[in-house]
């Protein structure tokens, strides 16, 4: 018999939580491998902190988002949302499923412009969108989605100014029964303004109208509402037929499908709540399907959905820098990935593994960033084995806003690694280096010397 | 400008006349006409007398109001002309004749009609049948009629050749007359002219020549029955005489064309059959002989009548063609027309399909069990589809495909397959738990529809209670009907689909196929017009596309107009007698057949002038799909008669029925990228490949720019020619 390893003795009060159906919670599995390639060895080879893409992930869970559509409606149509994930090799493989581009800046329109994307595969969304921005637009006939009113002025100016009609869609927002009611994207459809913005837009007859678009909210765990904003939707679409005997030719219903991920505060973990993509689908497509739209004239249905197809394919993985016990006595581990790499930590109990297997044990844990600031906190309260310096962790489904939204405080932003379909590794995006930071800076002369 | 007019008025009679003529062969080939009726005047009584019988045929049709089309053909006259031979050729001439071939002329419309009637609804053709009959009614009654005398003219033929050319064609006539040639040559000719009651070799040598330059597959035929007969006679030991046989000999070349070429299409079975098919027809002649004989009856064409008829008669009752006997549905009047746009038919659409039915599902689905399958699809249920939804990896469900939620197709819309009126609906039957049947009620829930008549397609083992529609509803195409469920004879979720031709629930399948289906089987993706997807191919249906049905889906009394560099062109989209649809140009009177369902256009047949605008129109559109993947290639094959010189398939006619050599292929590629809802023209562009034994002979290209308001230009380019055409839309 090997000697067992040391654990240190603690006194703890029994605190094992109501049974749920499956008994007792049961201890943390350890996640040694991604796509069949250790994760040890790739920290070795990459360094830690490591963003690690799955293009198996990936394209795998596109195909059955579009399955679960495509499967229930004649035309379909994905637009990958830049802004969930804009590494260059992470848009490119939804462009090579098929999607287009759904951007809401003009610096997003001009990274899917640099990347191939035909101009009027880009969709334009978002409230900013610069005078420049729209011009750019328009000369590529991308769609542009307009937020509001003085957006809508502006491109009627344009295009009184420009050869290319503008193509535009306006976006709607509506009361489906959740709650908050995200009213500030877009035209209210309850209150009117969104039948207005219509009106303007047919008698402005500068513009070419060609679809409807409304995003609801996002991380929605209830497919009652997008029924319900797709039938409203479609009514719009109806109107609009039997008013101005116009067709629109596409229908977007946005994004916000709830990835697997456990929001803050949710007594389900997210694998269980969240909807699965036919349930989304289920409900978008019988809403059309069941609408007074006339069967010839079903207008495409794009879908922009971006958390749901990326979030599953990323990991973090890291390594333990320190333990610590807090005051009250709970245990703390300081690993070197914090809130500037997890943003997301702010809304989600992230799912955080060893990558090893450790000891069966458990304890109330708090796991911290590396950051000198007290807001640096990932998980505040978990049960976790009892990591010790030098152990690698790796965190699941993280591969959602985090690569766009990441911050450079206080250190680097790592490597970004992508296994390819045969777990090949690939850098897709270098770690940051003071060269990087250096470059954008210009010092006044006056300021280039000191003596200390 | 009155002469004009007059003419254009009397063309039908003209074009009548000379088909009358060359039908007797089963030709419609004017020049062919012609030869025959320049064949009939060797003795000018005869042929002055043919022609009466067919113009009072004619004239009769006409007055009466036949379709016109069929009066052109010469349907209605080939039999009143060979009445009006006979007549010329076995009493004298005189008023009286004239009249009797008069009234005989009248008569055989009366009869032909009667007859078309009679063996039409058995789907046969009358043949000479009125002939023979009208024939044998007056050889019967001149008995009584004193003042007809018996014409001896045929035995005095120099008298009559010195009265039409003098010297020249006595001379010409004797020279042919005496041509060194083996004694078999010289029956085979007499026999050929004997159809025309001509027992000069002259008749027969011109015959044989119309022959073919009419037809090198009939003419070889008529050799092939010629020679079946005459090695049977021989072999048998039946006593004949030069000409004896000649006058009986005719039947088997007429029966060899016709069963070898004519109304079966030609191939190596086709001409296999006439070693036993000829020997029959020898058979039942030598018998009719003795029956007939004693009434002073001759048995003329009598026998190839009687095999003819029963031979298609019999072929109908086939279950399946094993013996590669194919009759023709689409007479063209040529067994090298027929031959190759029958094996370009098969090739394209392999069936018949007159009402599309299509894919009853949306998106990607695997077929699981095909015809023939190994589980169920047996016997009378052998022509049936079962559908699934696969994975990447190739499973049907998710997790551990314990419930019938975690299968893909579990749930999903139905969709009616064309439009129809619901016939049954079965909606209340439990769905299995996963790894159950339900043997009792095998079929599960069901619904049935009617597309018409005969055609009913059948949807089957669906979710309980998911079904909205009832009996007598109308459905459209692609409307849901219900949802893929699990009940019945279903161990887990999939879809049952079969084409029936009764209403009921456990009816037989037919053998029909699916329109327009996208295939991927074994690695290749293929746009299959009529598809009998195999088991384990991943099929969906491509969505038209607003622009390319604009372009491309021709409404029946539109004008289409094209500009080019010589002057405009207008076609205008008609539809003929038989709801044949297709384009029309006024100019060259050239004519266009297309079908066209929601998916797709084929162009099937042209007829008119290969220089006109639209000969490069249906050579370019000969295959269109409405709805495209990125890159999508279409592949076709033309028939090749319609592509190459005649000429240069002079050689080919011949060996046409064994093999192939010349070749014409046709391909359509669709950009390779998507134009989103942007204004931007799609260029279609294409190729037109002719082939002599592998080898590339002419690649012709085109190319169509199309836009939101259909066809902007069209361009064709062969050799240095360059064509292009811009549409005038409105």
């Amino acid at each position: 018999m090997s000697k067992l390893t040391f654990e240190r003795p603690i006194i703890q009060r029994i605190n094992a939580g109501l049974p749920s159906k499956y008994g007792m919670p049961r201890r943390l599995e350890p996640l040694s491998q991604i796509d069949g390639v250790s994760i040890e060895s790739l920290l070795q080879e990459f360094g830690s902190p490591l963003f690690i893409l799955s293009e198996q992930t990936i394209r795998k869970t596109y195909r059955e988002a579009y399955r679960a559509f495509s499967s229930r409606y004649p035309k379909v149509q994905f637009s990958w949302s830049y802004k969930t994930n804009y590494l260059n090799a992470v848009c490119n493989i939804f462009h090579q499923e098929g999607a287009w581009a759904e951007v809401v800046s003009g610096f997003e329109f001009q990274k899917a412009l640099a990347n191939g994307v035909p101009g009027e595969l880009i969709i334009f969304n978002g409230p900013d969108k610069s005078r420049e921005d729209l011009k750019m637009a328009i000369q590529h006939q991308s769609l542009i989605h307009i937020d509001h009113f003085d957006e809508l002025y502006d491109v009627i100016h344009l295009s009184k100014e420009m050869e290319e009609r503008p193509k535009v869609a306006i976006r709607v927002n509506l009361d489906t029964g959740i709650y908050p009611l995200w009213d500030r994207f877009g035209f209210n459809f309850e209150n009117g303004e969104a039948g207005d913005a219509l009106t303007r837009i047919m008698s402005s007859e500068r513009l070419d109208l060609v679809g409807l678009h409304t995003h609801i909210g996002t991380y929605m765990l209830s497919t009652d509402a997008y029924r319900i904003a797709a039938t409203k939707l479609a009514s719009l679409a109806v109107k609009l037929e039997r008013k101005y005997g116009h067709l629109i030719q596409y229908i977007d219903m946005g994004g916000g499908f709830a990835s697997k991920n456990t929001l803050k505060g949710a007594y389900y973990p997210g694998t269980d709540t969240a909807p699965s993509f036919d349930d989304f689908a289920e409900a978008i497509t019988s809403a059309l399907m069941s609408s007074d739209i006339k069967p010839d004239h079903l207008p495409m249905l794009i879908l922009e959905t971006g958390r749901a197809l990326i979030d599953d394919a990323g990991y973090l993985a890291g390594t333990v820098l320190a333990t610590k016990r807090l005051s009250d006595g709970r245990r703390a581990t300081i690993i070197d990935a914090g809130v500037n790499l997890l943003f997301t930590s702010f809304w989600y109990d992230h799912d955080i593994r060893p990558v090893a297997p450790v000891s069966d044990q458990s304890e109330d844990t708090t796991i911290f960033g590396p950051l000198c600031m007290n807001i640096d906190v990932i998980r505040s309260n978990m049960m976790f084995p009892l990591l010790k310096k030098g152990d690698r962790f790796v965190v699941r489904r993280v591969g959602a806003y985090n690569m766009t939204q990441w911050m450079q405080f206080i250190t680097f932003r790592p490597t970004v690694i992508l296994l390819d379909k045969e777990g090949k590794p690939h850098v897709i995006r270098k770690k940051e280096s003071l060269e990087t930071f250096n470059s954008q800076e210009l010092t006044p002369d006056h300021l280039k010397d000191f003596d200390l | 400008m009155k002469v004009k007019v007059l003419i254009k008025q009397l063309e039908w009679f003209g074009v009548a006349v000379s088909n009358s003529y060359a039908q007797v062969f089963f030709s419609d080939n004017k020049g062919f006409g012609i030869a025959l009726l320049l064949v009939t005047f060797i003795d000018l009584f005869v042929g002055l007398s043919g022609i009466l019988a067919v113009s009072a045929a004619m004239l009769t049709a006409k007055v009466l109001g036949f379709e016109e089309t069929l009066i052109r053909k010469g349907f209605y006259g080939f039999n009143a002309l060979l009445v009006g031979i006979g007549l010329g050729i076995y009493f004298e001439p005189s008023q009286i004749l004239f009249l009797l071939v008069l009234l005989s002329g009248i008569l055989s419309v009366f009869l032909s009609v009667t007859l078309e009637g009679v063996l039409g609804k058995y789907g046969l053709p009358f043949l000479s049948l009125p002939f023979i009959l009208i024939f044998w009614m007056f050889r019967l009654a001149a008995r009584q009629f004193a003042d007809l005398g018996l014409s001896e003219r045929g035995v005095y033929v120099l008298n009559e050749l010195y009265t039409l050319g003098g010297k020249p064609l006595i001379e010409f006539y004797e020279w042919v007359q005496h041509l060194g040639m083996p004694e078999s040559f010289h029956s085979y000719f007499l026999s050929l002219g004997a159809i025309f009651f001509q027992q000069t070799l002259l008749a027969g040598l011109v015959a044989a020549l119309g022959l073919l330059i009419y037809s090198r597959i009939a003419f070889m035929l008529s050799l092939v029955g010629f020679y079946i007969a005459y090695l049977f006679y021989s072999i048998l030991g039946i006593p004949f005489s030069e000409v004896a046989f000649s006058y009986i000999g005719f039947n088997y070349i007429l029966t060899a064309i016709a069963l070898g070429g004519y109304f079966i299409i030609p191939s190596r079975s086709s001409y296999i059959q006439l070693l036993l098919i000829i020997p029959l027809a020898v058979l039942m002649t030598v018998s009719l002989q003795q029956v007939l004989d004693p009434l002073y009856l001759p048995v003329h064409s009598f026998p190839f009548n009687v095999v003819t008829l029963i031979t298609l008669y019999t072929l109908k009752f086939r279950v399946d063609n094993r013996a590669g006997l194919s009759t023709i549905f689409w007479q063209q009047n040529a067994p090298e027309k027929n031959l190759y746009s029958f094996n370009n038919f098969m090739r394209r659409f392999g069936k018949n399909s007159p009402i599309p039915i299509y894919l009853p599902f949306f998106g990607e689905w695997t077929v699981t069990q095909g015809h023939n399958g190994q589980y169920t699809h047996k016997d009378d249920w052998r022509h049936a589809w079962d559908f699934e939804i696969r994975d990447e990896e190739g499973r049907t469900y998710r997790n551990e495909g314990d419930y019938s939620s975690d299968y893909y197709c579990f749930d999903k819309n139905i969709l009616a397959p064309a439009k129809g009126v619901v016939e049954k609906v079965v909606n209340e039957i439990e769905d299995n738990i996963i790894g159950t049947r339900n043997l009792e009620e095998n079929w599960g829930n069901t619904v049935i529809i009617k597309h018409g008549e005969f055609l009913y397609s059948k949807l089957s083992h669906l979710k309980k209670g998911s079904i909205p529609v009832k009996p007598g509803d109308t459905v459209e195409k692609g409307q849901v009907v219900g949802k893929c469920g699990n009940s019945g004879n279903s161990p887990y979720p999939h879809l049952h689909f079969q084409i029936q031709a009764s209403p009921y629930i456990g009816s037989s399948t037919i053998d029909y196929p699916i329109s327009d289906v996208l295939v991927r089987y074994k690695g290749k993706e293929e746009l299959q017009s009529n598809s009998n997807p195999p088991k384990n191919s991943v099929v969906s249906t491509l969505t038209a596309q607003p622009e390319m049905k604009k372009a491309f889906a021709f409404v029946v009394g539109e004008t289409i107009r094209f500009k080019t560099f010589e002057g405009e062109e207008v076609w205008e989209v008609k539809r003929d007698y038989f709801l044949n649809k297709y384009l029309y140009c006024q100019r060259t009177k050239s004519k266009a057949y297309f079908k066209v369902d929601d998916l797709m256009l084929h162009f099937t047949h042209f007829e008119g002038k290969r220089k006109s605008l639209l000969y490069l129109f249906y050579l370019s559109a000969y295959k269109v799909s409405f709805g495209f993947t990125p890159g999508l290639k279409l592949k076709d094959t033309f028939p090749i008669n319609q592509i190459f010189n005649p000429r240069r398939i002079f050689l080919q006619d011949f060996l046409a029925p064994f093999y192939e050599y010349l070749r014409a292929e046709y391909e359509l590629e669709y950009p390779a990228n998507n134009r989103g809802f942007s204004k931007k023209a799609l260029v279609l562009k294409g190729a037109i490949c002719k082939s002599s034994f592998g080898k590339t002979v002419e690649t012709s290209r085109f190319e169509f720019v199309i836009d939101r308001g259909g066809i902007q230009s069209f361009e064709f380019e062969r050799g240095s020619q360059n064509i292009k055409a811009v549409c005038e839309c409105d």
